[in-house]
């Protein structure tokens, strides 16, 4: 296990992307070297990454592929990172899109190419950096320094209103994450060290001290960064803007990873730090869960913009991920990962889709399509397998995560499954609706009769997405046996404790 | 048997009926419909439960999701409190610039005030 490849492992996957970036400055200014170099990182990175999973021990709670080494001294920083069956996973799924980004953006962007590949690239290294990194201060670090690759991709490289939803974007999650670096900073006050491992169990044996009066407090500082990042309702008014005026690469990453830094940081850190806390917050959490689900949904139906549309159906789709972990059972948590998986697959594919449309028409407006069925039917059939594991198709990825995260809510509490069962009757409803006016139908405007269908990079960026959404759909259990360990871990004090408020 | 026999019967008489209707007296089907008028629009339009359905639940579901929560909730509660935050931040900073004007007899007068303010403060405070 302990190989000297294993422990740098990590190191490896999450730096690989940077290096790939700092060598593109160097390039001469010839856009097809650049693409195929990014291209080239992306995919290498992707290959290592494999590696994870392949010698991942399952069954076995705790980190794997473990490095800590002294940073800094004084304040004590460690370059400390790990993964267990939950951040594997969501690495894979940053190195699975970045390569269908490069492929998806090959045409789509003719100016100022090699910034673009670049901040992709960099962005990349700081997605993955947030989820191996097992020290605060680590983790903060790339927690922020996703927001400036991804606010400059918007701001450059979007649509009309690009600065103004980058700002937004930049300002609103920034601001949230100041009230979790107070926490952080708190807790290196009172504990010396941003160590995650050796915190937790500080917590747990009752060694910080103030933590019982100061832990609400705590909570909701990691909690409102989660919340605005996820986004839940009512902090989510950044993400339609954001997506809409991204460009295609831009969104798939941020919809398919980047919203996943919010749920992944609840299970980490909410339900890791503060078991207590989580428990008596559960209740409004999810119920806010549970209006992100509808309301979003709702909100998504009538939607004009494509985009926006998909955009909404994310707040509702990541609403069942907070209603998983809340849940606090096996299967909601289960369930909750596998949702963040799943959605990133098939949302990344929505919005490349979403994309392919644009560059052709230069218009996400649902009204100006129809019938696209007749010009384009291999694009056609493309979008409906998509739509349908969105929607939740059984023998598709979208079924079992909501399913599982359903089960789970049902077991906490009856209402809170019977009202999360509706959003996937919601989703049918605007995923179809949708479909049907793009696709069906007589072709209303004379210049889509003349549209081309996909090319082959663009099938090319489609079919694993395509492919893994299948796979997951039918062989759930090959992510679901690393997951499984890593939740228990989780679960264990939860659980503990109230099998100790059931003893007294 | 028995079923069987009323089976084949209800067959034969659909053929029966069909030879009738479209070959031997094509004029009758629209005789029938006309005898029965309402019922056979009422059928025609499958006694209207889609157009009900729509009016029921449908348009109301679309509309609100349109005006209350998307138009009414999302931007005009939600986003505009952000952006007037926003550009009440703005705003007052746009008000309190002009205090750097670069003269310095106004920033002689500034500090002046703030130490005329800062002075009141203390005496109030003392008096109480």
């Amino acid at each position: 296990m302990s190989t000297a490849l294993d422990s740098s492992m990590l190191t490896l996957v999450t730096f690989i992307p940077l290096a790939g970036g700092i060598l593109l400055l160097l390039f001469p200014r010839r856009d097809r070297d650049i693409r195929v170099f990014a291209l080239v990182v992306s995919l290498l990175d992707f290959v290592l990454s494999v590696h994870l999973p392949v010698h991942f021990q399952r069954g076995q709670a705790g980190f794997q592929f473990e490095v800590n080494n002294q940073w800094i001294s004084n304040p004590n920083i460690h370059y400390h990172m790990g993964i267990d069956g939950i951040s594997m996973w969501l690495v894979v799924l940053t190195t699975f899109l970045t390569p269908l980004c490069v492929l998806i953006s090959w045409k789509s962007i003719h100016e100022r190419v090699k910034e673009f590949f670049i901040l992709l690239l960099v962005l990349e290294a700081a997605l993955i950096g947030v989820f191996v990194s097992l020290d605060l201060f680590l983790f903060y670090f790339f927690w922020e320094a996703t927001l400036i690759p991804m606010a400059l991709l918007i701001g450059i490289y979007g649509h009309e209103r690009r600065v103004y939803a980058a700002v937004k974007f930049f300002l609103y999650t920034m601001i949230a994450s100041m009230f979790m670096l107070a926490a952080i900073l708190w807790l290196y006050a009172k504990t010396g060290t941003f160590d995650f491992v050796t915190i937790e169990s500080a917590i747990r044996n009752g060694q910080v001290g103030g933590f019982v009066g100061a832990a609400p407090w705590l909570f909701l500082g990691f909690f409102i960064a989660f919340a605005v990042k996820v986004p839940l309702f009512p902090f989510h008014t950044w993400l339609p803007d954001a997506h809409v005026e991204a460009p295609t690469a831009g969104s798939v990453l941020l919809a398919g990873v980047l919203l996943k830094m919010g749920t992944y940081g609840m299970l980490r850190f909410n339900l890791g730090l503060f078991p207590e806390q989580s428990r008596s917050n559960a209740p409004w959490i999810m119920i806010l869960a549970l209006i992100g689900i509808i309301y979003g949904a709702l909100v998504a139906m009538v939607q004009p913009n494509l985009k926006k549309l998909i955009a909404y159906s994310s707040i509702s789709h990541l609403g069942f991920v907070v209603l998983g972990i809340f849940s606090f059972t096996q299967a909601g948590l289960d369930g909750a990962t596998f949702v963040m998986l799943a959605h990133g697959v098939s949302t990344g594919a929505l919005f490349m889709l979403a994309g392919i449309l644009f560059e052709r028409r230069h218009t996400y407006e649902i009204a100006e399509f129809g019938g696209l069925a007749t010009p384009m039917p291999v694009y056609a059939t493309f979008f409906s397998f998509i739509v349908l594991a969105s929607v939740g198709l059984p023998l598709l990825n979208g079924f079992i995560g909501e399913f599982l995260v359903l089960s789970g809510a049902f077991r906490d509490r009856p209402v809170y499954g019977i009202l999360g069962a509706t959003g996937v009757i919601w989703s049918a409803c605007y995923l179809l609706w949708m479909y049907q006016r793009v696709f069906f139908g007589k072709v209303k405007h004379d210049v889509n009769l003349s549209l081309p269908d996909l090319s082959g990079r663009e099938r090319a960026a489609l079919w694993p997405t395509a492919a893994v959404a299948l796979v997951m759909g039918v062989a759930p259990l090959v992510w679901l046996n690393a997951i499984d360990p890593a939740v228990q871990t989780v679960l264990s004090p939860l659980t503990q404790m109230a099998s100790k408020v059931v003893g007294q | 048997m028995f079923f069987t026999a009323i089976s084949v019967a209800a067959a034969a008489f659909g053929l029966y009926l069909a030879w009738l209707l479209y070959l031997r007296r094509p004029e009758l089907p629209q005789k029938i419909a006309h005898a029965l008028d309402g019922f056979y629009e009422a059928v025609l339009n499958k006694y209207w439960v889609d157009e009900l359905y729509a009016i029921l639940f449908v348009k109301p579901l679309v509309d609100g999701s349109r005006r209350l929560l998307w138009q009414g909730i999302d931007q005009n509660v939600i986003d505009a409190t952000l952006d007037n935050s926003a550009e009440g931040a703005r705003e007052v900073s746009d008000a309190m610039r002009h205090m750097q004007s670069g003269n310095l007899r106004s920033y002689a007068g500034w500090i002046a005030a703030g130490a005329a303010v800062v002075i009141g403060y203390m005496i109030w405070m003392g008096t109480r």
